[in-house]
């Protein structure tokens, strides 16, 4: 059986920081992870603040692997249109740039064919949604890793708590039956 | 749109050398593996986008100017308006027309319209002289309006909307802070009007007319702003005057006031007609004097009369209330919103723009969105979203 890959958005990364989670990341994500070069360069800025220091585990670690890097001419201008499209401006290059290269690293490498979106945004999500794309946020992947009897119950639910006491932007279920049922 | 590899790297080079940095120095300032830009540089491997983003962010240009080299058209404030943007109302107006400016661009970029083209505009011959260019200004926009179907009974009810139809002028309702009336500004691709809807409905009308003549004559072409923080402060300018003279005459056109104004004119004939023309008394009165229809000192008297004494006396009361109740309510440019709506629904583009545009969050929209699709119908059981 194929791995099916998970191509991770910053927003979704950084959720595990401020709760001194980053192990449990790398353990739920389970050798299935990659990023993309806008999402490193964001996490590497990220973890020099005090809020989100724990990041550097992830830089060390290397747990997602070499940055995907789009470069062809065609790379260069869909990016940037589904950069546009996410809202971002031409004035403010970065703004949505993890979010667009990843849907086009999904969209365009072969072997990313399937991959999963792992985004908490909103808009990112509706918009690979529409294009096409599987598209899970940080629930799914606590979840998914209490089903592979990473973490257990109420654990699971207690850490998307934290998360969400972190002011980290994640949907927190009702109940901990949706994540560990 | 695919880039010429050898133009694009001598663009990343042009902004290198803008910078004064040397190029270890610059891929040191932004990050970058000095040796991959020395590589990028010479065509050994590629830019990627990444990489793009920083040199484009710190060259202060855009990844489509280092793609294509077609610069954007940006929104400048003029040098006069930027001495009083301290003020919070004009800042505030100045960065909303930038956002709606920057839904534009997006949609541009990701769902163009079938006929991108913006309708040409009157073509005026400016003599210079502001009392002389206004009314004929005017008189020209009536005429291109008529020779495409609009009518100017429709403008008189609805200008914002007539305005934004016939001569492709975005028109943006909204409130701000103090020291704000009106701004108008224009690209190649994109023309705004923004009125404040803190001000009362007749100076709304006075100032959306006054800023469509800034873009009628051509002020703020190129992406300058012409910003407004009082239409009747700044009078001795030839381009504040003219939007003023083009303003009253656009407004009160004057066959309108012919047929309408039965001589001589009464207070409750002058009452009536401030109702029909929907301005202030002091407007009216001023523009009938300019017209001959009335004296001085007729002018002094009539437009000291309160606009809700001209409503009792003209039996325009009701209409009065309408307008009064509903004159700080926004309204946002009716063309670009459906754009960004069908380009939401066509998944094109993500919420985010759409809700620039409404001044919403996004995350409202895409739970109404997702709402929307959830609750299957079922006659036996009252279930709707609410």
């Amino acid at each position: 059986m194929t791995l099916q890959l998970v191509v991770a958005d910053a927003c979704s990364i950084m959720n595990f920081a401020p709760i001194d989670r980053m192990p449990l990341l790398n353990v739920a994500l389970r050798e299935r992870g990659r990023w993309t070069q806008a999402v490193e360069g964001e996490i590497r800025r990220s973890a020099n603040t005090l809020e989100f220091r724990k990041l550097s585990a992830l830089l060390q670690g290397g747990w997602l692997g070499e940055p995907i890097e789009l470069d062809s001419a065609e790379d260069l201008n869909v990016v940037e249109g589904i950069r546009m499209a996410l809202g971002g401006v031409p004035s403010a290059p970065r703004q949505h740039l993890g979010e667009a290269e990843s849907i086009r690293a999904i969209e365009s490498r072969p072997e990313l064919k399937g991959a999963i979106f792992l985004t908490d945004d909103g808009d990112a999500t509706y918009l690979a949604t529409r294009r096409g794309i599987t598209v899970k946020d940080t629930r799914w992947l606590i979840s998914d890793a209490y089903s592979m009897g990473d973490i257990g119950c109420p654990e699971a639910y207690e850490v998307l708590k934290m998360m969400t006491d972190a002011a980290r932007p994640i949907k927190l279920p009702d109940s901990h039956i949706d994540i560990c049922p | 749109m695919k880039p010429d590899e050898n133009a694009l790297r001598g663009r990343v080079r042009q902004v290198i050398k803008e910078t004064g940095l040397t190029n270890i120095e610059f891929a040191d300032d932004i990050e970058l593996d000095a040796d991959k830009l020395s590589k990028s540089l010479t065509g050994v491997r590629r830019f990627t986008s990444y990489e793009l983003a920083l040199i484009a962010e710190r060259g202060r240009t855009t990844v489509d100017w280092l793609l294509t080299g077609v610069a954007p058209e940006k929104i400048a404030v003029a040098a006069r308006a930027q001495a009083r943007s301290a003020d919070s109302g004009l800042e505030e107006a100045v960065s909303r027309a930038r956002e709606i400016a920057g839904v534009h661009e997006i949609l541009k970029r990701v769902a163009p319209a079938r006929d991108d083209r913006l309708p040409g505009l009157p073509a005026t011959h400016l003599s210079g002289y502001a009392i002389e260019d206004g009314p004929r200004l005017a008189d020209e926009a009536l005429q291109f309006l008529q020779k495409y179907g609009g009518k100017t009974e429709d403008l008189r009810r609805d200008p914002a909307t007539v305005i934004e139809r016939a001569f492709g002028i975005d028109v943006l309702v909204e409130g701000f802070g103090d020291g704000f009336d009106g701004l108008a500004c224009s690209t190649t691709t994109f023309r705004l009007i923004i009125v404040n809807s803190r001000t009362p409905w007749s100076r709304q009308r006075f100032t959306l007319f006054h800023e469509w003549g800034h873009i009628l004559a051509g002020d703020g072409r190129q992406g300058g702003i012409c910003v407004d923080g009082d239409v009747m402060g700044a009078t001795d300018r030839v381009e504040e005057m003219r939007a003023n003279s083009f303003a009253a005459s656009a407004l009160m056109p004057e066959s309108d006031i012919r047929e309408q104004a039965r001589e001589p004119v009464t207070e409750a004939s002058f009452a009536e007609l401030v109702g029909y023309f929907r301005v202030s008394p002091d407007a009216l009165a001023w523009r009938l004097k300019t017209l001959g229809v009335i004296s001085p000192a007729e002018r002094a008297a009539l437009g000291a009369m309160s606009v809700q004494r001209a409503a009792v006396l003209g039996g325009w009361g009701a209409e009065y209330g309408n307008l009064t109740r509903n004159q700080g309510r926004a309204r946002i440019p009716l063309t670009l919103a459906g754009r960004a709506a069908e380009a939401f629904l066509d998944g094109k583009i993500a919420a985010r723009p759409l809700a620039t545009l409404l001044r919403v969050d996004s995350s409202t929209l895409l739970e109404m969105h997702s709402a929307a699709g959830d609750t299957a119908a079922d006659d036996e059981r009252a279930v709707f979203v609410p």
